[in-house]
């Protein structure tokens, strides 16, 4: 199965059909879901108009998370088939993932103004986003300042893997340090406890995000292996024996 | 000096290396037999270092067979406390002394505590750097430093000695000095593998990277 | 043929770090003096009131030490990879997991092991007493280790790259924070009259065990990228 990931013209091909998609589905699921989100679902009863903020935020956080996982899984594949292409994925999707963990920074603190009367609380899940971003920065740093991208690669994976299970220490640390924000609400053994017109432009917006991330991905490998296909070109050849038959009978 | 108790060969069946990523190096055979010698020629970035790590296990062969070979057990990477490595750099610390540094290098390759002053002192006299023994690395030339670490290869007394650019900032006697070196290796069934320009003697099989 | 068993490998290795850094301009001293200065810079930035101080104590420590544990990381490996040692010691087969733990040890007599034994000194100067102070570098023995760890191996990350020691700094932060976290918050219950053994500093000590056990294969592997 993974052979189709690992092959560059494959996935190329893939590419061309996954990209547009994506795009396509984002474009619609982000339509329908703001405007349903912002103009026909209900107001909170305490929060009022404010609770829009979640249709931008919950999925930004989410999708934070997300991408840290895709990068993570993809440094796994590439730590143990040597997949370069997964490397590349990883690499792909390291700014796409910093740029959501800062908007559910920049959305939770709008949110959090008329909420909680602060633009900034140091609560337990505003913190973890913030060293999750801190995480992606020291990532991202590691590929930039590497200049052999294989070797960059290599040190990169192995970043993102004690990087990642780092997180639940992050997470479980920062709550116990700090907890005054509501508890998790749509991922529930009981059911979602939020109601059906707020719930159906959430959702849609979680997959309108993560569309967008596919996309974001995508075209941005395309170009990674692109750029990789000309500087192919400037690679020598392997050096041989000019002499053969090197025995001593 | 007596033979090695443990004669070792090796033999690389069309091996090829990647220096982060690269192919550098493809279609290397050869048979090393205790008593053999390889020296590696080849232009700059012929991928003679890379060889030299893939064979001291520190990469591994892009494609190709390695077989070491000890009495009758076969294995791809050397066997323990076979190997001596000596890199391009010098491995020296420049605040200890040249007696410091061979001590320290004692101890990583297992010499045992009482054969150590001997066997360093040997060691500076065979690479004709006797007087040197209590002066910090700092104070030497390059060449100076560069038999200093010459002298590792005497007192890690292991059949394989992987060498790149021995001779490096070495003067014609030094080159000698390498050479009488690796003879004595090889009559007492050591292998060799070499990366140098300079000629180490009619007893070397010639292998020559290019494009 | 000889080879040598992991522990003298390790003596080895400690030995000769031991010499260089007495020989070479104090490198045992930069740690301590790096501690000693931010406390002081700390104690004048939050003013000379001993009460403030105290309440500020437990975390002025625990960031001087980590700041100065990273800072005396950034250079770990950066020599033996120069020299070409770091190539040698890899072809041997007691290789680099000893070499690892050698560094460690280095780590911990050089830069870790006069801090500990300065901080009771240095808390009284932020308002504590000096039994307080005794309990506290206890603690320290119980956290300090995951500091070692996460610097060692962002070390190794950031060997041989320009700005390398940022760099380690920067991939440092968010292993650091969850330390800083449970040790300071297990200062406070001790200097609250909790006592040594509270659930904090239980947690500290896990994570301590946790960066033991995680750190020195990718540290591992990350050398051996360097040496690529």
């Amino acid at each position: 199965m993974w052979s189709r990931f690992s092959n560059p013209a494959k996935f190329e091909a893939m590419a061309r059909v996954i990209g547009p998609i994506s795009l396509g589905v984002f474009l619609v699921t982000a339509t329908v879901g703001l405007g349903l989100g912002l103009f026909y679902s209900p107001q909170d009863y305490q929060q009022g108009d404010a609770v829009r903020m979640m249709y931008v935020h919950v999925p930004a956080a989410w999708m934070a998370m997300g991408a840290y996982s895709f990068i993570a899984v993809m440094s796994l594949i590439a730590f143990v088939w040597r997949h370069t292409l997964a490397d590349i994925a990883a690499r792909s999707a390291a700014l796409p993932g910093a740029v959501f963990t800062a908007l559910a920074l920049f959305t939770g603190a709008v949110w959090g103004k008329p909420t909680w009367g602060a633009w900034w609380v140091w609560d337990a899940r505003l913190t973890s986003m913030l060293i999750l971003l801190f995480t992606y920065f020291g990532y991202m740093a590691i590929w930039q300042s590497v200049p052999e991208q294989v070797r960059a690669a290599r040190f990169a994976r192995i970043l993102a893997l004690v990087g990642f299970i780092n997180i639940p220490i992050i997470k479980f640390s920062v709550e116990w340090w700090n907890s005054l924000h509501q508890p998790a609400s749509i991922l529930r053994a009981d059911g979602p406890t939020i109601h059906p017109t707020m719930l159906i432009p959430l959702l849609l917006m979680i997959i309108a995000y993560t569309a967008l991330f596919t996309w974001l991905v995508v075209l941005e490998m395309r170009t990674s292996l692109m750029r990789q296909r000309i500087e192919k070109r400037a690679v020598r050849a392997p050096s041989r024996p000019v002499s053969a038959g090197m025995t001593d009978e | 000096m007596e033979p090695f108790a443990h004669p070792i060969s090796l033999e690389a069946t069309d091996v090829g290396c990647d220096r982060v990523g690269e192919p550098v190096v493809r279609g290397v055979s050869f048979k090393l037999r205790p008593g053999n010698a390889i020296q590696l020629f080849g232009p700059n970035g012929s991928g003679k270092s890379s060889l030299l790590s893939m064979f001291a296990g520190l990469i591994e062969p892009a494609e190709g067979d390695l077989a070491w070979q000890h009495e009758n057990e076969k294995s791809l990477k050397p066997l323990d406390g076979s190997l001596f490595f000596l890199g391009h750099e010098t491995s020296l610390k420049l605040a200890l002394t040249a007696e410091e540094n061979l001590k320290f290098w004692a101890d990583m390759y297992g010499v045992r505590k009482s054969l150590c002053e001997a066997k360093i002192r040997t060691a500076l006299a065979v690479v004709g750097a006797a007087e040197f023994s209590g002066v910090r690395t700092m104070r030497l030339s390059a060449g100076q430093r560069r038999r200093i670490d010459l002298a590792r290869a005497v007192i890690a007394d292991r059949p394989v000695w992987l060498m790149d650019e021995p001779a490096a900032a070495i003067d014609t006697d030094g080159v000698t000095v390498i050479s009488q070196m690796i003879g004595g290796h090889m009559k007492r069934g050591g292998i060799a593998i070499v990366a140098t320009h300079d000629d180490l003697g009619p007893n070397f099989h010639r292998l020559e990277l290019g494009r | 043929m000889t080879s040598s068993d992991p522990l003298s490998v390790l003596f080895a290795i400690l030995r000769r770090d031991l010499i260089l850094a007495f020989r070479s301009g104090g490198g045992w001293f930069y740690a301590l003096f790096f501690f000693a200065v931010f406390t002081a810079l700390a104690a004048i930035a939050f003013g000379p009131s001993l009460n403030a101080l105290a309440i500020a104590a437990p975390a002025t420590l625990w960031l001087a030490v980590a700041l100065a544990i990273q800072f005396s990381a950034s250079d770990l490996f950066e020599n033996d990879l120069r020299d070409g040692s770091l190539r040698v010691i890899a072809s041997e087969q007691t290789g680099l997991m000893t070499y690892w733990g050698a560094k460690v040890c280095v780590m911990s007599l050089t830069s870790v092991f006069p801090m500990v034994i300065a901080s009771p000194f240095f808390l009284t100067m932020l308002g504590l007493s000096f039994t307080q102070g005794l309990g506290v570098s206890l603690i320290l023995l119980i956290g300090v280790p995951s500091l070692i760890f996460i610097a060692v191996l962002t070390s190794a990350l950031a060997t041989g790259l320009r700005a390398g020691g940022l760099l380690a700094m920067v991939i440092a932060v968010p292993f650091s924070a969850p330390v800083l976290v449970f040790a300071v918050s297990a200062t406070k219950a001790l200097l609250a009259g909790f006592g040594i053994i509270t659930p904090e500093s239980l947690i500290l000590g896990a994570i301590s065990l946790f960066m033991a056990v995680l750190t020195p294969a990718f540290t591992v592997a990350a050398l051996r990228v360097s040496l690529e």
